[in-house]
């Protein structure tokens, strides 16, 4: 184990040395901060509470203990169980201080956060009278750092996990949405919540996370451009200047950025309004930035323009089309991912670099999502295969080829459009999914959602 | 997919029983008739027909392969989707009907051209119109402007332009009607209805596909083999109103059943359209909508016309059907076909009557075109001979059956009438024009076109009665297409293919993991 050097408040490794965990970093910064207020006394009871896993319990307590007597402190370890009487066993031992600190994996499984007190147990001219008042308040301390993969696997909850450890991954199906959507978006559209954008080709649709629909935009009045046959459209929910939703119909002479203008005073349902025109197609927007490019005119393609800020007069860089683009809502290797019209799809670094061969195979309905909290997304297709059931498998991209992680039984409908956002709240992301399905009558079209997360709670 | 709600609201015209026909039939083609993936522009498709498309003019095709050719370059007004709902096609919107169902408005889409760039407007509509009446069309398709005001003066050459299609502006007009016709809107998504340019010939529409030069004079397509030689070859026109249609060329060739079904098996060909099932193929029954009667001259035949008459309508037609239709196809009790009534259950053939009589030897004259109809008219020799009836049959070329038929030159005839609608009233008045001439279409038409469902089988009765029509069969044809390589391909519940929306999958990978 290496524990390094304090600089300032930041714990940072000696040149050339291995970085360490992320559990020896929360466990170094935490007893940096009790060391700086441990006013001298260096007989220190360790207690560390219980956790989700007793893994990450006891891996914690561990590191602290290391810490601790890396920083000069003599350490004593109580067992968890001796949590009730643990402030008279530390007096009992003689030591000065009783330190009792929770391990927490949270924000969805990306941070770890040690949260602890000090309480000093030394004797002094009142504590031989009366164990209370203390002479000085409980010294509060936590250390929130990154989660690493040994940490998640440490504080995960088995019950969340399948027979080879791996997060549970389901499908379950969200709301209807009358129409053919033709493209999915998610996120934060600017009233500080996770909102869900469908466009049909009448419509773009604002939904809350649970469903309820908060605004509605008809399309109608859109300049026309040169018609296509099968409807199509890019929305993408990011920063687009003076909104945070941009979309573009293919037909339309151009695309429009909305707002949804924040009114914390003001409850919910938001309202779209119109910021802007856009000549762009907006192709997605993630943690990478937005991309933009254009339909094929005439047509429901896009053209192979994938370009961080949309240059009017630009050109295809090739004659190959692409279906939908779409980006990953967290940083990673993987940012964009670009499915041409032959179903390839093609991974995308964040500076636009292909990473890997295409993956063949992939369904126009897709997200980039990181299910599992592992640091890099995975790609959650739909079929290639024309049809009127579905099948959703979830492929890790990790590794050098992608490898199929969850395969769901049939779904019905012929799923057309993805999106990506954490939508359940667990701090991790969700792909939403949206599939035609038969309407109730002949004719109709209705669009079912589904939901792609590994969070065994669902939706809030 | 474009919700059309309009499109539902209309569905209620439809008789329940077709309704469900129609959506079983949809039901059955999923594989085709849906795509879960996004359709792939590019490639060129090799469609077998019963024969290579001669007449595109949408005014005078008859046949099913001109009329599947003609529906790839022509546009209509109107259009009926899968489930028999109506549509706006060229039109904007579904026409308005003004109180008492006697006038329509319409409504077309801004910016509409031919394929030779001229513009298409409310003019080229109203002109449209006049040229199905005018003599020189000669157009067996005159029954779709027949119920428009000013009809008569047209068809006899009296005026050139239909008094009751007022055009309002550039890109609107008024249809005024001699007779209440609520379901006139049906018409003008007929095929003949379709738009073209006053001076056209019928090659050129403003339809999804273009005629780009005769046929004969194309290079040959890059791996075409035999098959394609000699096929009509349309290329898509990308000022369609619905946009450019996703195959670079369609190939419409006449190929027999044997080697239709051999050119699909080396994957020359991907969809036939012909009555005999292909091995190998998936494949979806159109609606049997081509209705053949045997028509009884009267005026010819005098006192022995009921005797005959009679004596048809004794003739067993599920037997007739069985043994010498080729394709799908069911016996006619009535003078509309199920797919265009509503079916039900095949009533029994009416008991042999005695027999007749000598009633002198008689002429029955029949298309040697038409597929299988001579061996049906050998068959009604046969059997009208049992009864007493002496009959010879008479074949004659197309071109001179439709001559002879049009002016009643014949004693009896098989006459072949591909039903343009599956709504009962104006396919009664298509049928009562092409068995008895537009006055009694007309007639027809004035009890017919306002009369409530309840009252319609005991019009649609009379009305056989008066044509002298013994109805036999309607037949259909079927569409085979070579499994997970033909997208987009779902017809109308009125059997219209539009090759606009076909698109191929070939050379897709599979859905395995990487």
């Amino acid at each position: 184990m290496f524990l390094g050097g304090v600089t300032g408040r930041t714990w940072a490794a000696p040149p050339g040395a291995p970085e360490p965990g992320a559990l020896h970093r929360a466990a170094a910064e935490l007893a940096e901060r009790f060391v700086a207020g441990a006013e001298g006394r260096s007989r220190v009871t360790l207690l560390v509470l219980a956790s989700a896993r007793e893994e990450l319990r006891s891996a914690a307590e561990t590191a602290l203990a290391s810490a601790l007597t890396q920083r000069g402190l003599t350490v004593s370890v109580l067992p968890a169980r001796e949590a009730p009487q643990a402030e008279s066993v530390a007096r009992t031992e003689g030591a000065d201080w009783l330190l009792r600190v929770r391990p927490v994996l949270g924000a969805g499984g990306r941070e770890l956060t040690l949260s602890g007190e000090g309480l000093i147990t030394a004797a002094n001219f009142f504590l031989q009278r009366a164990q209370a008042p203390r002479p000085r308040p409980t010294h509060l301390l936590t250390a929130t750092v990154p989660a690493d993969q040994e940490v998640r696997q440490l504080g995960r909850d088995p019950r969340d996990l399948d027979t080879h450890g791996e997060r549970r991954i389901g499908i379950r199906p969200l709301w209807k949405i009358e129409g053919r959507v033709l493209a999915l978006a998610a996120g934060d559209v600017g009233d500080r919540a996770v909102s869900l954008v469908a466009v049909t080709a009448e419509a773009v649709l604002l939904y809350s996370a649970q469903g309820e629909l908060l605004d509605r935009r008809g399309t109608e009045k859109l300049t026309p451009g040169p018609p296509v046959r099968d409807p199509a459209a890019t929305v993408a929910v990011g920063d687009f200047g003076g909104g945070r939703i941009a979309y573009r119909l293919a037909g339309a002479a151009e695309g429009e950025v909305l707002a949804v203008p924040f009114d914390p005073g003001a409850p919910r349902p938001a309202r779209l309004s119109l910021a802007a025109a856009l000549p762009a197609a907006p192709l997605c927007a993630g943690s990478a930035g937005p991309l933009f490019g254009a339909f094929v005119p005439g047509r429901s393609a896009l053209a192979d323009r994938l370009e961080p800020r949309f240059d009017p007069a630009g050109r295809p860089r090739s004659p190959r089309e692409y279906q939908v683009v779409a980006a990953a809502p967290r940083p990673g290797r993987v940012a964009y991912a670009a499915l041409g019209t032959d179903d390839a799809l093609q991974l995308l670094g964040p500076a636009l670099e292909p990473l890997g061969p295409p993956v063949q195979g992939i369904g126009a309905g897709f997200a980039l999502a990181d299910l599992d909290g592992s640091g890099e997304p995975e790609l959650v297709a739909s079929s290639a295969e024309p049809g009127v059931q579905d099948r959703v498998r979830v492929l890790r991209l990790a590794g050098s080829t992608p490898e199929t992680i969850f395969e769901s039984p049939t779904v019905s409908g012929s799923i057309l459009a993805g999106a990506a956002a954490d939508l359940t709240g667990d701090g991790l992301d969700d792909a939403i999914l949206a599939a035609l399905v038969p309407g109730t009558a002949p004719g109709v079209s209705v669009t079912q959602l589904y939901l792609v997360t590994g969070d065994p709670r669902g939706t809030p | 997919m474009r919700t059309d709600r309009s499109a539902v609201r209309l569905l209620g015209l439809l008789p329940l029983a077709t309704l469900a026909a129609l959506t079983a039939l949809a039901a059955a083609w999923p594989e085709l008739g849906r795509a879960g993936v996004r359709p792939r522009a590019g490639g060129e498709l090799l469609v077998a027909l019963p024969a290579t498309p001669r007449q595109l003019d949408p005014a005078l095709a008859t046949s099913a392969a001109d009329q599947i050719a003609a529906r790839a370059v022509h546009a209509t007004l109107l259009e009926v989707d899968a489930w028999g709902g109506l549509r706006p096609g060229l039109l904007a919107a579904l026409p308005e009907a003004e109180p008492g169902g006697r006038a329509f408005r319409c409504r077309l889409r801004p910016g509409l051209r031919f394929h030779d760039g001229s513009p298409l407007g409310a003019a080229e509509v109203a002109a449209s119109l006049a040229r199905l009446l005018q003599p020189t069309t000669r157009s067996p398709h005159a029954w779709v402007a027949l119920p428009i005001e000013g009809a008569e003066a047209v068809r006899t050459g009296r005026a050139g332009a239909l008094s009751g299609v007022q055009v309002l502006s550039p890109t609107e007009l008024r249809i005024a009607l001699a007779v209440p016709f609520p379901d006139f809107p049906r018409v003008l998504a007929a095929l003949p209805s379709a738009v073209v340019p006053r001076s056209g010939g019928g090659r050129i529409g403003a339809g999804p596909f273009q005629v780009a030069q005769p046929s004969a004079d194309l290079p040959a397509r890059p791996g075409a083999g035999a098959a394609a030689q000699g096929a009509l070859r349309v290329v898509p026109f990308d000022g369609h109103w619905r946009g450019r249609p996703y195959l670079d060329a369609l190939s419409l060739v006449g190929l027999d059943a044997r080697e239709a079904a051999r050119t699909f098996g080396r994957g020359e060909v991907l969809v036939a359209i012909r009555p005999e099932p292909i091995p190998q193929a998936a494949m979806l029954e159109l609606p049997a909508l081509s209705a053949t009667y045997a028509s009884v001259n009267r005026a010819r035949l005098a006192g022995r016309a009921e005797p005959v008459r009679r004596a048809l309508a004794a003739i067993n037609r599920v037997e007739l059907v069985r043994l010498f239709v080729r394709g799908p196809a069911a016996p006619l009790h009535g003078l509309l076909p199920a797919a265009a009534l509503g079916g039900g259950q095949t009533p029994p053939s009416p008991p042999a009557p005695p027999p007749s009589g000598d009633a002198g030897r008689l002429t029955l004259l029949v298309s040697s075109d038409a597929p299988f109809h001579r061996a049906v008219a050998d068959r009604l020799q046969v059997k009208l001979f049992d009864r007493g009836v002496k009959v010879a049959v008479e074949a004659v070329p197309a071109e001179v059956f439709a001559v002879r038929a049009q002016r009643k030159d014949y004693d009896l005839a098989l006459l072949e009438v591909p039903l343009q609608t599956v709504t009962p009233v104006p396919a009664a008045l298509q049928a009562a024009f092409a068995l008895d001439g537009p006055a009694t279409a007309l007639e027809s038409l004035a009890a017919l076109g306002t009369a409530d469902r309840g009252a319609l089988p005991a019009h649609l009765a009379s009305l056989e009665e008066r044509l002298d029509a013994v109805p036999l069969f309607a037949a259909a044809l079927r569409v085979s297409a070579r499994p997970g390589a033909v997208q987009g391909l779902l017809p109308g519940a009125d059997g219209g293919i539009d090759f606009g929306d076909v698109w191929l999958l070939s050379q897709r990978s599979g859905n395995g993991a990487p």
